[in-house]
């Protein structure tokens, strides 16, 4: 019964289809993705993102291993998030937040800008968590992005305001700007006067 | 924006298209000067009122700028697309617009000389065969637009079986397996 599960995980995985490049998991490693999926569906994480993870990892050719090892540590990452920001959270803020923490962020980060909602309080916050994420990927220092999303937060900035302060810190670093001045720039212009 | 568009070229796909594939890619200045109109365009409290156009706008001068590095000159940006495409000679792009709970993604590469162009990306569960995109009718690009959910997307491009990572876009910090991937924004109106 379980090895039929894990098939049928497996196939799950892949859509139903396998790709020129795509490989089947091995029965073991599906049942170690079925109980972290199980886990995360008792917990209330996003299970798509998991089977997103595995599907990734047999698209890129990733070993078994590596794969499960993937999908747990985004397990654990997912769970931590949902535990920061509450279970009235949506699923889309939990993947983001979890971005955020697979980068460096740490679940105190998350708590602080939850709290700078203030009375925005049940708006979604992917879109600052991805920003979140991204800076920390571009090597802006961790304080400081935390600091300048928080305070964009309060001051109630909507999601294109994210966006298109993401977009334009890219276009400083890609010019050579340090990505902590960028930053400070970036979201000073954007703050009201 | 509907569905049952998919096969029409939108003025905004024209728009990456175009300064995608054009003999000199717009100038860095002029990617700063639509970022700049975005960023400038505040609200009367002091907050920003950015239309779909713009961002897009936004997203495809940011993603020409980038193309560009710096230079104008169209060798400089062939040079660019070709190393960072892993020497498969094609441009991509991909930035979505705003919806209420969802937007409309799109992703678009330059690629003549390809026989077949699909995304792959956590909104597909990375399978194959599922979202093709369609060759436009100048033979050259390839185009599809799909709503996605607001938040974060991570995705690559497939031509000719060889994953090709949109480097137009923010890398992954997320990449668990080696082969890097790109960050997908989208956004709701809020």
């Amino acid at each position: 019964m379980r090895r039929g599960l894990a098939v049928a995980a497996a196939v799950a995985l892949l859509g139903g289809r396998a790709s020129a490049q795509a490989r089947i998991m091995s029965d073991a490693a599906a049942r170690e993705v079925t109980l972290l999926a199980d886990s995360a569906s008792k917990a209330g994480a996003p299970v798509s993102a998991l089977r997103a993870k595995a599907g990734e990892g047999l698209l890129k050719g990733a070993d078994d291993a590596r794969i499960v090892a993937a999908v747990r540590s985004l397990l654990g990452e997912l769970l931590a998030s949902r535990q920061a920001l509450g279970p009235q959270s949506g699923d889309a803020d939990v993947i983001a937040a979890a971005s955020a923490l697979h980068a460096g962020a740490t679940t105190a980060d998350l708590r602080r800008l939850v709290r700078a909602m203030g009375r925005d309080r049940g708006r979604s916050l992917a879109v600052p968590f991805t920003v979140f994420a991204d800076l920390l990927t571009r090597a802006v220092p961790r304080e400081a992005a935390v600091s300048q999303l928080a305070r964009l937060l309060e001051q109630h900035a909507r999601e294109a305001d994210f966006s298109v302060m993401r977009s334009a810190i890219e276009m400083d670093i890609a010019r050579g700007v340090s990505p902590g001045t960028s930053l400070e720039r970036r979201a000073s212009a954007m703050l009201p006067p | 924006m509907h569905d049952d568009e998919d096969d029409a070229m939108t003025p905004e796909t024209i728009r990456a298209a175009q300064a995608l594939r054009a003999d000199v890619l717009p100038t860095e200045a002029w990617s700063e000067a639509v970022v700049q109109r975005a960023m400038s365009a505040r609200r009367a409290r002091g907050w920003f009122r950015v239309g779909a156009g713009m961002l897009a706008a936004a997203g495809v001068a940011f993603a020409a700028g980038l193309l560009v590095g710096g230079r104008d000159t169209p060798r400089a940006a062939t040079a660019v697309a070709a190393r960072d495409s892993g020497n498969v000679p094609v441009q991509t792009v991909a930035w979505s617009e705003a919806g209420a709970d969802s937007g409309i993604a799109r992703f678009v590469a330059v690629a003549p000389d390809a026989q077949s162009v699909e995304v792959v990306g956590d909104f597909n569960l990375w399978a194959r065969g599922r979202t093709p995109l369609a060759r436009m009718a100048d033979g050259r690009t390839w185009s599809v637009q799909l709503p996605l959910g607001v938040g974060r997307h991570t995705y690559a491009f497939v031509i000719d079986g060889q994953l090709v990572r949109d480097r137009n876009a923010p890398a992954s910090a997320d990449d668990d397996f080696g082969v890097p991937s790109s960050v997908l924004l989208v956004q709701g109106r809020r």
